[in-house]
């Protein structure tokens, strides 16, 4: 990179934001949190969300220790309730399975998960993958894989859960879940033009129509929609671009710098980025926007100086957490990409470097930590511009040279 | 939270009776939420749920949700709480789960299908029906968006309620008549939303999902497809062997044999899966595979897709002239452009001089009567530079047919080209005048700096004038060409150096 990223001005609360991440789900656990109760069916990404973000600032051990992963802890309690005690979470994640079709619900009631959906069941790997329990004995991968294989559509899209909404983004959870299980196969591009067959069973989906299909949802401004002839959006560029990163595709992607230029161009005066023309910035498409530069090797077509001080200035100075924009009030979602952001522009390691703290690096495709993504030996695929060398984090992936 | 100032929300929830309110709504919904979880087991917990006649027959009589579980109670539930919160897509399941049993249990008289296992209902089924009840759906969706337009799951259920109701009857005319003119207020709905929001990318979705059905379901009017164009319908004679929920999903498979080639540009895919249609067993493609009412149906006739079309293409003009920066109204018209062009040649084959020469003199009534006016009124808005970059690039693309460059074709072109250069000098030479007058208002934050947009859409114009002359040797118009693009870098540069980055790479690949 050659822009020097300028130092962000003004302070990071690491202990305002580690407490605010570890008292949420009990306060959202209260029987009279309205916040709780209206954002029940997403408890298991809320989840993912919180320890993705606390697992940046901590290490695996304290993390463990601090939201009670694979050992129940002590509840944060209100006042009233001294010595609740939490169950693990990984074993409400397993309760939140739905056997009946091989998912992952978004919570559960009592014995009563939740129906099974993608966008949930790749929540709830991603907490196992950070929770070191990819392994654990309840996790019924084959059954999983097949419920995956199920979604697929003829034309290689892919649907949410049986009742057939069809979106990109189940593209990009269906092979992220079939990464993380270790079940994904890759497209033949050498070969015919098909999925390649790894011993003589059939492919458990067709990698090679997904990665078309993903390739007809791009538009003109080369970014993509949600379905073939639906407007770009920043949301839906990362989960296509990350989609054909992890089916090693980005060859597909002709005049990749079009897109990162749309990209570059979502940078609004604020510093922060915005996800479509026109729009005001957020803090959400700096993950969005910075993982999709990332992989597109362009990082630096942004002034990462000024995203930096946005995101700082979006910080709840009282309380902790992260919000959209300066000044609102934060919750887990923005936290979350709010970290990942600094982390994405190298600048959570300088303020770590400063504070004498060995912040954890997230990665832009999985949205995992890089040492998760390193342990779990996942391989995706970024590109290298003109062979200037790609940034320390992503040399666990392959590399696509342009 | 979007939106939410944090100093007002700590406020507000600091407020005792705040609390209070709010607490007690929430242990509401937490009591609902799991009174219908426990209900949906009881009612299908054993054996498989279809049968299950003799739960139904007694729950009827209950009227509270702590009586015996049944579909009616279910679905007030659902109601109830979806009306709230219509976020959670398990709710909207438990919903579609039981409008399905309800029908699928319906008695056999009001069916296509002999299904013999119907003994045992209860007579007093006057509330039930073999069809879904579309506008019970309509109203809630619709009541449940005013609540959140962006709620991806009311949005789907509301899709997915059309094509089941779409698949769920055999009186054909009628039922077709009454189709069209529910689609058509579908249309309207989607006028309504789009003026509360114009970039709900959600709604523009809807309403592609909506033409496409227009699309695909048939010509009703027999006199209308027996008037011309009967080549269409002639070619499509043969009954579809493939199921009806084939074309209801959304996508525009009807415009598709419009195209000569694999156009993907003008593809609108399915919104909703076909396989799910089957899985949860669309009436029309039940056991004995009769659908009837689908075969029977004739495609529209070239006329008809066309009306449509240019309907949609009316609609996204309308839009753009309300206000330039929409561009969701851009996006759409750049989708339907080729099919306009399409409908415009008709009748040359594709890729002939003619069509070529279609095409630029598209692209220039697109710059005339659209571009040229946005340009002037904002022109630091980047959504019509985007529009006019997709129209250059469209129409550079067109002027490749089947024998190389026509000339009349490329000249054309080239003077449309020539045209834009003296335009967008003319608008950076007002504006600068303009902001030495000091003249600056309140700006979007996504404007970035004054004129960077004319800038880079003069370097797109001049670098696609210097690529038509890639073969020539450099004369005197060629060097001037480079000098200018090499000018508008360097002053982008200057103005955006945030993207500088950006700017070094297209000027090093300049004298390449």
């Amino acid at each position: 990179m050659t822009s020097e990223t300028a130092a962000p001005v003004g302070p990071f609360y690491d202990a305002l934001h580690a407490n605010y991440i570890v008292t949420l789900g009990d306060k959202l656990d209260s029987p009279t949190s309205y916040e709780g109760a209206v954002t029940e069916h997403l408890r298991v990404s809320g989840v993912y969300w919180s320890l993705a973000a606390l697992a940046l600032l901590r290490t695996e051990g304290e993390v463990d220790d601090l939201m009670g992963l694979t050992k129940p802890i002590q509840a944060a309690t209100d006042g009233t309730d001294e010595n609740k005690i939490r169950s693990a979470i990984v074993d409400w994640v397993f309760q939140c399975y739905d056997a009946r079709v091989g998912g992952f619900g978004g919570n559960c009631s009592g014995e009563n998960p939740h129906d099974a959906h993608l966008l949930y069941t790749l929540s709830a790997l991603q907490v196992l993958a950070i929770s070191n329990s990819l392994d654990d004995e309840r996790l019924d991968k084959d059954a999983i894989a097949n419920y995956v294989s199920s979604l697929q559509n003829e034309d290689g899209s892919f649907s949410g859960d049986e009742w057939g909404e069809i979106d990109t983004r189940f593209t990009y959870i269906a092979f992220s879940c079939l990464a993380l299980l270790g079940k994904l196969p890759l497209p033949d591009w050498n070969n015919s033009n098909s999925t390649q067959v790894v011993s003589e069973e059939k492919p458990i989906i067709d990698t090679y129509k997904a990665v078309k299909y993903i390739m007809s949802c791009r538009n003109f401004d080369g970014g993509f929609g949600c379905v073939p002839g639906a407007e770009s959006h920043a949301g839906q560029v990362f989960t296509c671009v990350g989609a054909l990163s992890i089916a090693q595709s980005l060859h597909l992607l002709e005049d990749a710098d079009l897109l990162s230029w749309w990209l570059a161009e979502r940078q609004c005066d604020s510093g922060g980025l915005n996800g479509r023309p026109e729009k005001q910035a957020d803090v959400c498409y700096s993950w969005w926007i910075l993982s999709a530069l990332s992989i597109l090797g362009r990082v630096d077509w942004i002034n990462t100086g000024k995203l930096g001080q946005f995101i700082l200035n979006c910080q709840d100075d009282e309380d902790g957490g992260i919000a959209d924009r300066p000044m609102d009030m934060p919750d887990v979602y923005h936290t979350f990409f709010g970290l990942c952001g600094l982390s994405l522009i190298g600048q959570l390691e300088k303020i770590g470097n400063k504070e004498g703290q060995n912040y954890r690096q997230i990665d832009p495709v999985f949205a995992l930590p890089t040492d998760v993504v390193s342990r779990l030996g996942l391989k995706a695929q970024v590109i290298r511009n003109g062979g200037v060398d790609v940034e320390k984090r992503l040399q666990l992936h392959s590399i696509l040279d342009i | 939270m979007h939106g939410q100032k944090r100093a007002e929300y700590k406020a507000r929830l600091l407020h005792p009776d705040t609390r209070a309110k709010l607490g007690s709504k929430a242990q509401q919904w937490n009591h609902l939420s799991e009174e219908l979880l426990k209900q949906r087991r009881r009612l299908f917990s054993s054996p498989p749920p279809l049968s299950d006649i003799d739960t139904r027959g007694k729950a009827n009589e209950g009227n509270a949700a702590a009586a015996a579980p049944s579909p009616e109670v279910l679905l007030a539930l659902t109601e109830k709480m979806l009306s709230v919160n219509p976020d959670p897509s398990h709710l909207w399941n438990i919903r579609r789960e039981m409008l399905v049993y309800l029908i699928q249990t319906a008695p056999p008289s009001a069916m296509n299908t002999t299904d013999d296992d119907q003994e045992g209902v209860d007579n007093d089924s006057s509330a039930k029906s073999s069809i879904l009840d579309i506008e019970v759906e309509l109203k809630l969706t619709a009541h449940c968006l005013q609540r959140n337009p962006k709620s991806y799951s009311a949005w789907f259920h509301r899709k997915w309620a059309l094509v089941y109701f779409m698949n769920g009857s055999t009186s054909q005319q009628e039922h077709w008549t009454n189709m069209k003119s529910i689609l058509q207020s579908e249309l309207e709905l989607c006028v309504q939303f789009l003026q509360l929001d114009e970039r709900n990318f959600h709604c523009w979705n809807f309403r592609r999902f909506v033409v496409g059905l227009l699309g695909s379901s048939g010509g009703s009017d027999v006199t209308t497809t027996s008037e011309n164009d009967g080549e269409v319908n002639n070619d499509d004679d043969e009954p579809t062997t493939t199921s009806a929920v084939d074309n209801f999903s959304g996508s525009w498979s009807a415009w598709m044999h419009q195209i000569e080639e694999e156009d993907k540009e003008v593809w609108m895919g399915p919104q909703i899966s076909q396989n799910a249609c089957r899985a949860v067993g669309m009436s029309t493609g039940s056991k004995d595979g009769s659908s009837d009412a689908i075969k029977s149906t004739t495609p529209l006739s070239k006329r008809e897709l066309e009306k449509i079309i240019m309907n949609e293409w009316d609609f996204s003009t309308a839009k753009i002239q309300d206000n330039f920066s929409n561009g969701s109204a851009f996006h759409y018209r750049s989708k339907l452009l080729p099919l306009v062009l399409e409908f415009r040649s008709s009748g040359d084959s594709a890729s002939s001089p003619s069509e070529a020469y279609e095409a630029i003199s598209l692209a220039r009534d697109e710059w005339d009567a659209i571009l040229l006016d946005a340009i002037f009124t904002e022109p630091d808005d980047q959504t019509i530079w985007f529009y006019h970059r997709f129209i250059v690039t469209w129409a550079r693309r067109n002027t490749v047919v089947v024998d190389g460059a026509d000339a009349e074709v490329t000249e054309e072109f080239e003077g449309l080209l020539y045209d834009m250069v003296d335009s967008i000098q003319e608008l950076i030479d007002v504006e600068k005048e303009d902001s030495f007058e000091g003249n600056t208002q309140d700006r979007h934050e996504s404007k970035g700096a004054k004129c960077k947009w004319a800038y880079l859409g003069m370097h797109l114009v001049l670098s696609t004038l210097l690529e038509f002359k890639s073969n020539e040797v450099d004369d005197e118009d060629k060097i001037e060409l480079r000098e200018r693009t090499k000018e508008c870098l360097d002053e982008l540069m200057r103005i955006d150096p945030d993207r500088r980055e950006r700017y070094q790479i297209l000027e090093s690949k300049l004298y390449r």
